[in-house]
This record gives structure tokens, C-alpha cells and sequence, in this order.
């Protein structure tokens, strides 16, 4: 874990005169080395834009960002042609729910998505859902923060068009058991199975073959990536039933007076010169994961997130939310102290040099389910350590006494 | 010292007042009454006043959220006690004047709010602050509305 500290410089930095600990991963992780050398290589060597060109460095360029395409398709374990690049999650959910939405969603029709979804999940949702005539329908969570499945399946018919799910919840950090859920979804509906992979792609080892769904969104920046850069990887056959998102160059095939033909995908879905140097840095990013392992990445994750549950339970009138079993619990800890705010308790950890989140972190859905209107998230990456858990708890600790003491 | 900076924000007089708040609750027919939420971290504060003769009467809150939020609802309904109305627009440009690092001080006027001059250390919290004054200025708003 040494090694892999070293390979990101910001973390290397005293706050406030205390060493940094960074534990709002769920929000953004940090950058290591490598993708940051991977991103300022191609502006100083072989910049140029994509596709068009004929000289030499508009082909470096081009295979610098096809390539990319190529690298991250064979992360998820799918073909280069059924990986879209947009500029985060929420693009590529924006662009599932419009074009998708075209395609397959009318009045009538029915859309399920569930309470612990993070508005990036919900809102484009709901404007397909006005735009169409179709329903929203919503799947409720259990105590501990788990889909509640016999709802869903009780949702599931031949109105459904659209199952929308995270993997991972951002705000309660649950795993969803996604290959049980996609069965589900098959043999009850023909529903196309969508899944948010913004907090599931950073953290867990990936094959979207294998977790049954038909879509997956991801953002680099959440998986020591760049920002502005992620994914929509789609089943072709989905992709080729899908109108564009949005017009402009680079996904075109021929341009008429008055009507235009469209580029095969997935150019057919990137209008306009694309962000070449994020993508560059996301293939640099899987790259550095892949080279750790996720498996690693993960068990490391659940090893800070059980001992940071531990720890956190023995303060006095702390409530945890999520999964009660840790095994189906990411390495999210979201919790709340009887008599003191979200913000109070993060503002005293960020003078001890504690970085955390507190708020509705983007699900408002999971905060009102709970009856909250905030709390403090504590979501850890592969460099963080057993020492920083030790100092959270102690910090957790010490904004109580000083809140209610 | 990063310890000084939460002690600083959390001196005796802001938990005094986030423990026992001063002029909490409704106020009956007669008040006018405006809301303020702060959709980031949930926190609303209500705020109802008196208003005779163009100046503020007896003022109250109610509201939920965090120590720098409810402390201070509770601070402005002392400081604004017999200020005229049309005051409150330009007590509350001193104030947010002065929780600037690089401010003029707090002005007397503000009463108990000026311990939260240390808020301005922690730029997000300082819409916290100010919450309160939003309510109050919803709240006259209103008055004026039923005036016409």
C-alpha cells in the first residue's frame, strides 16, 4: 500500500497543519502519477483532433483515442464498437434515457428505477417519463439500505421498457446483487436492464457480460481518472436501435440539404470533437487499477469499510446506514450522531484534516426514506489505510464531545 | 492551529444559543411569517415578526438543522428586536461584509451574531449564517405583499 501512496502526490500534504486524509472518494478520487503523465504525454507529443486528418499527428491522436476505446471495452469485457465516450455518468445516462427513450418508451409504458438512485439515475428519468406519457415507478429499500426485490419483482410486466439501477449506492454504499436482478428482469419483462455504474466501475472487478446487463454508465474521474471523461457501454443491437443524441460532426455518414444519415455506432453518438486527452487518461486509469488488481482494490475497501463500521458503532448515538452484512456493503460509510448536523460534524473533521461529505449526497430519495436531511459520508479508495479509519473514528469521536459535551 | 478553528466556530455562545434558543416558536395572527431552506444540507429556518409602525415587534423561529443555522435564527431574533424593517437589508449587508476574511468588523448592532465571525473561515458554512436572514427578509416581503 506504500507503493501504491507514492503513486499520488496529493496525498502527500499536511491541512491545517495535520496530515491530509481523504475519504471523499465517493465524490472523486484522486489522480495517481501515471494517468496524469499519460494525459500531459499526449498534449505534448501528439495532439491533434481526431479522425479527420491525414497528417501524422492527427493519426497519433486518433489511435491514441481509439486505442483508449479499445483498452477500456476490454476492462468491461466488451467490444470496442459498444463503448460510447461522454463526459461522465451522468452524460451517458442522459444520453440512455433520450435516445433509448425514442426508441422504446411511450405512453402507457412504465419505468423502473428505485429510492436509493442518485439524481443522475432519477431526474433523466423523470424527463423521459413527462416527455412520453410513461410512469416512473419506484422500488422501496429495505431498513438497512437493500432493494427491497419481491417489490421489484411485483413492478416488473410487459409495460416495463426500462430498468434503471445503480450498482453500487453512492449514498448508502450497498452492492446490489445486479446478476440476480438481471434474471429477474428477463423473465418478467422485456425491459432493457440499465445499470449506474458510477460508484460499482471504480471499486469492483468488472464484465458486463457477465452481470446481464444491457447498459452500463461509468465516469473516469471517480476511478483516478480525469474529469470530464466516462462511458456508456450498450449492447450493439441496443446501440443500432437507438436514435442520435446529439447532432454535429464526427457523427454523421453523409449530410444532405435537409436530412443527414447517421455514423455507425459509437460514433454515431459522439457529435463534435471528443474530450482525446480524458480518454486518453481513463485508459491510463484502468490501466493502473487493472495493474493493482480490483479484486485487490476491493478487499481493501472492505477491510477499511468493517473496521470504520466497528469503529463508528462504538460512539454513542451513531446510526450507520446501509447493509448491516459488510459483505454487501462497498467501502461507503454513511452515518448520523442523535442531536448534531451532517455539516457540524464534517466542518470539526475537516480542522483535523479529515476530508468527508456531508449532505444528501445526490439521493435525496435515500435521506427522506430515512427520515434525514443529511449525513456524513466516509468512502474510501485503494490508498487509503487503516491508520486514517483509526483517525476518523477518533475525529468522529471528538466532534461529538464537542458538539453535545 | 486547526484545533482554535473549531473552537473558534463553536465558542460558549453559538452552542448557548443552538441549546437553548432564544424566541422559538410560532407567533399568532398578526405575524407575518417567511421560510428559508438551504437545499445542500436541508437546514430551514422560519421566521415570524411582529411588525408595527414599520418596525419589528417581537420576532421568533423555528427551523432544524445545523449549530451555525438555528444558533444564529436565534441570535437574529434578539439583535432585529425594535429595529425598524427597513433596517434589516442593510444589517444584513454588515453582516455578510464582515464574516469575509478580509471584512470590516461586525457592527455592535448584530448583537450575539457577531460570534460568528470565525464562519468565515469555512466559506461553506457561511450560507448557513445567513439563512436566518433570508426567513426574516421572506417574511417582510410578505408583510409588504398584504400591505398593498
Amino acid at each position: 500500500m506504500d507503493a501504491v501512496r507514492r503513486d499520488f502526490p496529493v496525498l502527500d500534504q499536511t491541512v491545517g497543519g495535520k496530515p491530509l486524509i481523504y475519504l471523499d472518494n465517493a465524490a472523486s478520487s484522486q489522480k495517481p502519477r501515471q494517468v496524469v503523465e499519460a494525459i500531459s504525454g499526449y498534449y505534448y507529443r501528439d495532439h491533434a483532433n481526431v479522425h479527420r486528418g491525414v497528417h501524422e499527428l492527427a493519426r497519433r491522436a486518433t489511435e491514441a483515442y481509439e486505442g483508449a476505446r479499445e483498452r477500456v471495452a476490454r476492462w468491461l469485457n466488451a467490444a470496442a464498437d459498444e463503448v460510447v465516450w461522454t463526459r461522465g455518468t451522468s452524460e451517458a445516462l442522459n444520453l440512455v434515457a433520450f435516445s433509448l427513450g425514442r426508441a422504446r418508451v411511450g405512453a402507457g409504458d412504465e419505468i423502473v428505477v428505485s429510492e436509493m438512485e442518485h439524481h443522475s439515475n432519477l431526474v433523466p428519468w423523470q424527463l423521459l417519463a413527462a416527455r412520453s406519457g410513461a410512469t416512473l415507478r419506484h422500488v422501496g429499500l429495505s431498513a438497512d439500505g437493500r432493494l427491497e426485490l419481491d417489490q421489484l419483482a411485483d413492478l416488473l410486466g410487459a409495460r416495463t421498457k426500462v430498468v434503471a439501477l445503480s450498482h453500487v449506492s453512492n449514498a448508502l454504499g450497498t452492492i446490489n446483487p445486479v446478476r440476480e436482478i438481471g434474471r429477474l428482469v428477463r423473465e418478467r419483462s422485456e425491459a432493457a436492464f440499465v445499470l449506474d455504474g458510477a460508484q460499482g466501475a471504480p471499486h469492483l472487478p468488472l464484465d458486463v457480460q457477465a452481470l446481464g446487463c444491457d447498459a452500463y454508465a461509468f465516469s473516469g474521474h471517480k476511478m483516478c481518472g480525469p474529469t470530464g471523461i466516462g462511458g456508456l457501454w450498450a449492447r450493439r443491437e441496443l446501440l443500432d436501435e437507438m436514435p442520435p443524441y446529439q447532432g454535429g460532426g464526427e457523427m454523421i455518414e453523409r449530410v444532405h440539404r435537409d436530412r443527414s444519415t447517421w455514423a455507425e455506432p459509437p460514433h454515431k453518438f459522439e457529435a463534435g470533437t471528443p474530450n482525446i486527452a480524458g480518454a486518453v487518461g481513463m485508459a491510463a486509469a484502468v490501466e493502473y487499477l487493472e495493474g493493482v488488481g480490483l479484486d485487490a482494490v476491493h478487499a481493501h475497501e472492505a477491510a477499511l469499510a468493517a473496521e470504520a463500521v466497528s469503529g463508528l458503532s462504538e460512539v454513542e448515538g451513531m446510526r450507520i446506514l446501509g447493509p448491516a452484512r459488510i459483505d454487501e456493503r462497498a467501502g461507503v460509510v454513511p452515518f448520523v450522531i442523535d442531536g448534531t448536523s451532517a455539516q457540524d460534524v464534517a466542518t470539526i473533521l475537516d480542522t483535523e484534516g479529515i476530508a468527508v461529505r456531508a449532505g444528501h449526497h445526490c439521493a435525496q430519495l435515500v435521506v427522506d426514506r430515512y427520515g434525514l436531511t443529511a449525513t456524513v459520508r466516509a468512502s474510501f479508495y485503494l490508498y487509503n489505510t487503516i491508520e486514517e479509519v483509526a483517525r476518523l473514528v477518533a475525529g468522529v469521536r471528538r466532534a461529538r464531545n464537542l458538539l453535545l459535551g | 492551529m486547526a484545533g482554535n478553528h473549531s473552537g473558534e466556530l463553536h465558542q460558549a455562545l453559538i452552542r448557548d444559543h443552538f441549546r437553548r434558543p432564544r424566541n422559538r416558536g410560532a407567533l399568532g395572527d398578526g405575524a407575518v411569517s417567511g421560510k428559508a431552506h438551504n437545499p445542500f444540507c436541508g437546514d430551514t429556518v422560519r421566521i415570524w415578526a411582529q411588525v408595527e409602525d414599520g418596525a419589528l415587534g417581537e420576532v421568533t423561529f423555528d427551523g432544524r438543522g445545523c449549530s451555525i443555522s438555528q444558533a444564529a435564527a436565534s441570535m437574529l431574533t434578539v439583535a432585529v428586536h425594535g429595529l425598524p424593517a427597513a433596517a434589516v437589508g442593510q444589517l444584513r449587508q454588515a453582516f455578510v461584509e464582515g464574516l469575509s476574511p478580509e471584512g470590516p468588523p461586525l457592527p455592535s448592532t448584530l448583537g450575539d451574531l457577531r460570534a460568528l465571525s470565525g464562519v468565515g473561515r469555512f466559506p461553506s458554512r457561511i450560507r448557513c449564517a445567513v439563512l436566518p436572514f433570508d426567513a426574516l427578509e421572506a417574511a417582510l416581503r410578505s408583510d409588504g405583499a398584504n400591505l398593498q
